[in-house]
């Protein structure tokens, strides 16, 4: 029985050594996932001027922990505004004017253990971002897409485009017609910020003026 | 792999150095394996060769020319699919590199018959059923989504045993099978797998 033991020994060892890990197969730009929805009654050719919201907002466990703009930020609303020119929509610098499309860009932080999902976090979009930073005091925001299923580890990074030229006067709402959420490893690198815009605008076709 | 032929040669010797009994009636059969996806919906998920598996069984000779026992089969599937854009259920689009694995797990009772009973080249056919354990991992991204499975599997084989001199029970083999086990999970219908084996046959007692 003794000869059996080791054979069988030997025999898990070599499974165990010999599995394929497909983390390590991984190169750092490829372990990044990109989900994007928009509002598909929208035609993004009846909106042309844009502002992007001059921070970035953190949210850590679900609360709002600070407003960020040093060199990771910037170059993020940078790349967006750049990438967001190129498809034919114009940046809106007078702050007299308010634009067609407002843009607020969100760090999604956790120090809990497990996955997080992104659901909650659209819960408590009005305690992140206030209205009243795009001129509609007292307005709530409204999603009419569902991207809340996707969960993700320790870090996400989400971009929402919002409806200023159609607020819901009625029911005082502004609507998201357009969001990109990043999550993976390497989000936060300040090298990778051109990288993470173009691949969301590159799967983002109707996002022309 | 390096390593594999160094550990298999290593376990050989070993093996081959303890005393052999007058009367083989135990044979244990160690094998290097590799297994090939066969069905459509199989290869959609992974199309790739696995040139990572091993097989070992414990047979009993009921008589020279059959035998019976219980064969362990091991193979680590992967395919990683460069990033694409899929559009999701909820309408949204996802872009990711998938990374497509499965490690097949085939426990098997196994009967196997040689029409020759001697002779340097010794044809056998075989036929097993049992259990496959199945472990269906896709990483989307650096994400994982994992789920484990027990299905019923199947297999045959044929294959030819050479013993190392006339009258050995020592020997090496080389074999193929066809292994099967019905899936309809993760949208496989089928799991199933064209493999070639090549090993060695040690007596137990």
């Amino acid at each position: 029985m003794k000869r059996i033991h080791v054979i069988l020994l030997i025999f898990a060892t070599m499974a165990a050594s010999c599995r394929k890990d497909a983390i390590k197969n991984l190169d750092s730009k490829e372990g990044i996932v990109y989900v994007t929805d928009h509002d598909s009654s929208v035609n993004f050719s009846n909106y042309l001027s844009f502002r992007i919201a001059d921070s970035v907002s953190v949210i850590r466990d679900g609360q709002l922990v600070s407003r960020e703009n040093n060199s990771y930020e910037n170059g993020l609303i940078t790349s967006f505004a750049q990438a967001l020119t190129q498809r034919g929509f114009h940046l809106e610098t007078n702050p007299a004017v308010k634009p067609d499309i407002g843009i607020n860009i969100t760090k999604l932080v956790t120090n809990q253990t497990g996955v997080v999902s992104y659901y909650d976090y659209w819960g408590g979009y009005n305690s992140y971002w206030d209205p009243y930073y795009w001129g509609y005091s007292g307005y709530d925001y409204y999603f009419p897409y569902a991207i809340g299923t996707y969960t993700f580890q320790e870090a996400a990074l989400s971009i929402d485009m919002l409806d200023l030229k159609n607020p819901d006067t009625g029911g005082n709402k502004l609507h998201s017609i357009w969001t990109g959420l990043v999550y993976g490893s390497g989000i936060f690198n300040s090298n990778n910020t051109s990288d993470l815009v173009q691949n969301l605008f590159s799967q983002s076709p109707y996002l022309q003026h | 792999m390096k390593q594999l032929r160094i550990t298999f040669f290593i376990a050989f010797i070993f093996l081959a150095t303890i005393s052999e009994a007058q009367q083989q009636r135990l044979n244990l059969a160690l094998n290097y394996n590799a297994a090939t996806p066969v069905s459509s919906s199989f290869k959609n998920y992974i199309s790739k060769t696995s040139f990572r598996g091993f097989q070992g069984s414990v047979l009993y000779n009921i008589n020279t020319s059959l035998r019976v026992g219980l064969q362990v089969s091991w193979n680590d599937l992967y395919e990683k699919y460069g990033r694409q854009v899929y559009k999701n259920e909820d309408g949204s689009d996802i872009s990711a590199v998938l990374s497509n694995t499965m490690q097949y797990t085939p426990v098997l009772v196994k009967a196997e018959y040689s029409f020759v009973k001697e002779g340097w080249l010794q044809p056998y056919v075989g036929a097993g059923a049992g259990i496959s354990l199945i472990n269906f991992e896709q990483y989307i991204g650096e994400f994982l989504y994992r789920q484990s499975y027990a299905k019923a599997a199947f297999s045959a084989d044929l294959g030819v045993l050479i013993p190392f001199t006339k009258g050995s029970p020592y020997g090496c083999r080389i074999s193929t099978s066809y292994n099967l086990s019905p899936f309809n999970k993760e949208g496989i219908k089928t799991i199933n797998t064209w493999d070639v084996q090549a090993g060695v046959v040690i007596p137990l007692k």
